[in-house]
Formats: structure tokens, sequence, C-alpha cells
């Protein structure tokens, strides 16, 4: 239940060159297999998730970087080459909301959530670069965790680019204004274990926004196959909930289902025009010898 | 972009988690508030083993299920739901220590029934016949989870008490999840028109069962129980990714997605209590691979 620190550090390590080499092409994959005008098959997009055709092991874990693999080598390298050996083509998915406001709506959820992965990468950043995090395993962890998201952020941006529009990739200006800055400015005023606590504290609240807001979406997407690819995110997002809580020595599965009540405001949507509602900041200058005072408001 | 129909779509979806939501089923109940009955093109291989896999089960057959059956059997409706706080005490903890005896060599489906509806606050959701395969499968998937963890911990090899309460916690879960799903199901006929499904909650999947009940009890030690969990509680997540690729009812989906990250967490306690390598229990991408084969596990 203690394991050794070095070897968390080294598995760590050996965690992050192993994502680094996975990452394009399991990117580059799910770009093609999602796409709607791709034509992959189903059998091709359930295998680029890892479910192959094959008789599947149950007790076996991981294999995500084998079953990516398989899919390019089925797909080729190309973008423009034929992705579907079958020929097949997506049908059109029903939609519980109207149609157009399906389709318009899944493109807000996608440019609003990689808004918020770079949100969790600036903030892990910050933490990172600031020293904010003193113990070797947490900074570990936290580096980690910080390429992960920007993992799902690249991902995201480029699906968003091979569906015709622009990513916002920039960290949600909302919820900077109104989550990151706040708490931000509040870990200057503390030290020691209490610093240590309130930096897991301000990652477990970004990682519980974003896991929340991605199971929240499933019942928001227009189609199976973007559902599946939100969780394929959201469920990493929630795995992270559950190490962080384990550092502040709370229950790490705190709940039998999935809360979404803590999904992002309507206030922090990104839509193809920008974002829903922009941070205004406004610098007044102050008299003799005071300071200029910055107020922003979200 | 219009607002307007978000709203009214995520005040459904934001009604279940409210502070002060009382019970699991209660909260399934209020994500499905709206209905979806869509025609589904062609079937998809997953979905006819689903079917296959559940229509056994359901169908009330004499399953040998031995004590792990009889342990799921005595798994009651969820009990009053957690404090809201991210951190607090989960009511398995002052639950879980119930007994949950051993029965029987056999039990039939008929002796896990209970009266339709109890437990459950709202209609199910009308949901294509495809889609209730799918749930009815996880269901049966969630009840073997039940048993499977009743068996690991009747086997007092989980010493460690941190570890043993965990086990307590993530089991009560798994019932909750079946719980829910069986709500969401009801008893009501297909979208389709297909056969009204049995008025009976679902057996555990006996092939799950028997698949995990010799290896539970041949395990010699905490960590071999541990390994058999750890598969279990990723292989279920992998199989709600599965099916969120192939669930055509938003409102099936969205509860496929309440329950897919806790499974996720569950596999992450386990691989740490394990010292498992951290890219075996914290992918970047959560994959569906590993998901249960309706055909390789139809009971």
């Amino acid at each position: 239940m203690n394991p050794n620190r070095d070897e968390i550090r080294r598995q760590l390590r050996q965690a992050e060159a192993e994502q680094r080499a996975a990452l394009p092409r399991f990117g580059a994959a799910l770009r093609r297999t999602f796409d709607p005008a791709g034509g992959a098959s189903r059998a091709e997009r359930a295998e680029v998730v890892g479910l192959t055709a094959s008789r599947r092991g149950f007790l076996r874990i991981g294999g995500m970087t084998v079953a990516a693999g398989a899919i390019l080598v089925a797909c080729g390298s190309d973008p423009g080459e034929d992705v579907a050996k079958t020929g097949g083509t997506l049908a059109p998915e029903p939609n519980a909301l109207e149609p157009e406001i399906g389709q318009e709506l899944d493109l807000d959820l996608l440019l609003t959530a990689t808004s918020l992965e770079a949100l969790a990468v600036a903030a892990y950043d910050k933490v990172l670069a600031d020293g904010l995090l003193t113990d070797s395993t947490l900074t570990s962890v936290a580096t980690l965790f910080r390429d992960q998201h920007t993992e799902h952020q690249d991902l995201l941006a480029t699906t968003t680019r091979d569906l015709g529009a622009t990513p916002y990739e920039e960290p949600n200006p909302y919820l900077t204004v109104n989550v990151l800055d706040p708490a931000v400015a509040g870990l200057a005023d503390v030290e020691g274990d209490e610093l240590t606590t309130a930096v897991l504290d301000l990652a477990y609240t970004l990682e519980n926004v974003a896991a929340q807001t991605y199971a929240w979406t499933t019942s928001l997407l227009s189609t199976p196959e973007l559902r599946q690819a939100a969780m394929s995110i959201g469920g990493v997002e929630a795995r992270h909930i559950s190490v962080l809580l384990g550092a502040l020595e709370q229950p790490q599965v705190p709940f039998a289902l999935m809360k979404v009540g803590a999904h992002v405001p309507e206030d922090s949507f990104i839509t193809p025009d920008g974002p829903v509602k922009e941070p205004t900041t406004t610098t007044t200058a102050a008299g003799d010898g005071g300071e200029d005072t910055t107020t922003t408001e979200g | 972009m219009d607002f307007a129909l978000l709203r009214r779509r995520t005040a459904q979806v934001d009604e279940q988690h409210r502070a002060a939501m009382q019970t699991i089923t209660e909260d399934l109940a209020e994500v499905h508030a709206g209905g979806d009955a869509a025609a589904v093109a062609s079937r998809r291989r997953f979905l006819q083993r689903a079917s296959t896999g559940a229509a056994i089960a359901i169908g009330g057959a004499v399953v040998p299920l031995g004590a792990m059956a009889a342990a799921a059997q005595t798994e009651g409706p969820p009990e009053t739901a957690d404090p809201d706080a991210p951190g607090g005490a989960d009511p398995a903890l002052t639950e879980g220590g119930e007994t949950l005896a051993p029965g029987s060599a056999e039990v039939t489906a008929a002796e896990l029934t209970r009266e339709a509806g109890d437990g459950c606050t709202t209609e199910p959701v009308e949901m294509t016949a495809e889609d209730l395969q799918v749930v009815r499968f996880a269901e049966s998937v969630e009840r073997a989870a039940v048993a499977a963890y009743q068996l690991a911990i009747d086997g007092r090899q989980l010493i460690d008490p941190a570890v043993a309460e965990s086990a307590l916690i993530f089991q009560r879960h798994h019932g909750d999840h079946a719980e829910a799903l069986y709500c969401l199901a009801g008893n009501e006929p297909a979208a389709d028109g297909a056969e009204a499904v049995a008025d009976q909650r679902m057996a555990p999947n006996s092939a799950l069962v028997q698949a995990l009940a010799p290896q539970i009890q041949a395990a010699s030690d905490q960590a071999a129980v541990l390994e058999l969990l750890y598969g279990l509680e990723e292989g279920a997540a992998a199989t709600y990714l599965f099916a969120l690729g192939v669930l055509e009812t938003i409102d099936v989906a969205g509860a496929a997605g309440l329950i897919l990250p806790v499974e996720g967490q569950h596999a992450v306690v386990w691989g740490q209590a394990l010292g498992k390598p951290i890219q075996e229990w914290m992918p970047a991408f959560q994959t569906a691979d590993g998901a249960l084969d309706p055909a390789e596990y139809a009971s």
C-alpha cells in the first residue's frame, strides 16, 4: 500500500515516455475514425478505442498503444487515404435535440472541452514552474497529469481542425477569472503543508469540473461516437480525481455515480465565435501614491 | 448559439445531481427525464451478443451460481446516498458490515426477483431494443461484480482493514449501479414492440461468476484477490466505454457516462494497492480494450 517512491518516479517517467510515443498514433487514429467524413466503419471505430475483433481477454489491461497501432496499420498514415477498409460510411445518428442544435452544440462542447484542458495545463504549469509542490512524488504526478491534459487538448484541437473549425486553445477565460486566478492568489497566503493541501485542492477542483463536464456531455452530444470519445478522456479525469483525493487523505471513490452538477457553466462556453462571455478587465488609476486597481469581471 | 434548448436539456440533466439527492436510483431516474426511441439502421455485433447473453438470464433459467449468487441475492435496493462533499463518508461505510451469507449451490433467476419497481422512483426510459439488451447485460455484470466482491470479502484474504473497507464500498457501488440500470430499463416492452422483458431483476452474469469464482476461491493472499478485482474493474470500465459507442438512446448513454468513471476510480485504488506500474491504471485515454464480450460472458 506504500510503494517505494523512487519506483513510483521511475514508473512516472516511463509512463510519460510511453504516452509521448503513443499520442501521435492514437490521436491520428481517433481523428480519422471519428471524422464523420472519414468513412470509418463501426468496427474500425471500435478497434481504435481498443476493442479488437479478436477474442478479448477479460482480465487484460492496457493495450491502447497496440490498439491504436493496429488501426493505423489498417488505415495508413495519410489522412487522405481511405480509412475504411469496408468502404462504409457513418449512418446519420439520432439526436435527442433538434439536429441543427445538436451539431452546433457538439462543436461548442468540443471547443469548451479544449479550453478546459488548456486551463488544466496552465494550472499545472503554474504549480510546477513556481515550485508550489515540494514533494517530488507529487511533482511527478502533477507533471504526468499536466502532460495527459496536454495530450487531451492536442487531440481535441486537432479533431476540431479536422472538422473544419478553428480550435480554441487558450485556457477557458471565464474559469480562469472565476476559479483559477482566485485560487492561485490564495496560495500566496499559505505555506508548508497548508500550501500542499491548497494546491491539491485546486487540482482537485479543476479535475472535478473537467470530469463532471465530460460525464455531463454524454447526455448532450449527438452521436455515440462523440459520447465515447468524450468519455475516453472524461474517464481519465475521474482517475486523476481519485489520485488527488488519496493524496488529500480523503476517500478515493466518494460516490457511486459520477456527479455532473459541477459541470462548466453556460457563461464558460466557447463557441466558434469565441467565448460566450469574455471577462472584462478595467484598470483604474489611483490617486497620489496609490497603486492602480485592476478589476476583473467574469 | 441559442442556449434555450440547451438550458432545458441541462436542467433535466442537472436535476439528478442536486446536492440533496437521496438515492442512487433517484439519481438515475432524474437523468432520464426525457426519452429517445431512435431507429437503428442495423444491429451491431456487440448488440447481437448482448442480446444473446441477456436473454438467457432474463428467461429465468436455473443458473448454477453457488455462493456468489446467493450473496447477490441479498443485495437490496441502495441505501440513502452519501453526503455531497467530495471527501464525505460513503454510506457503505456504515452499511457495509452487513452479512451476506453464502447460500446454496443453485439459485434460480426467479429467486433473485424482487417486486417490480421497488427502489425506482420514476418511469423507465424508452429505449431501443438493442439498447435495452446492453443495459440488461450491464446489469448482469454489475450483479456479478457484487457477487465477486462478496466472495472476496468472505474469503478472509483481505487482511488490510483499508482494503477490506474499500471492497465493501466498491461492492455497494456495483449494487447501486445494478439497481440504477434496472430502474433505467424497467419492465417496459422494448421500443420496437419486442416482447416485454420479464418483471424481474437480472441475475448475476453466470458466465462471469463462473470465470471469477474459482480464481477468487483459489487466491492465496490479498494481492491475488486484488489482482482479480482490479481486472474486474478495468474490464467494467472498458465495457462501458464500448457501450457508449453503440448506445443510441442518449439518456441511456448519459447513465453509462456516470458509471464508467467510477469503475475506473475503483481500478485506480486497486492498482495503487497492488503497487502496479502507474501506466497500467493511469492511461492517457480510457480505452475499450478488455471490454466484456457478451458472447464470451453470455449468462
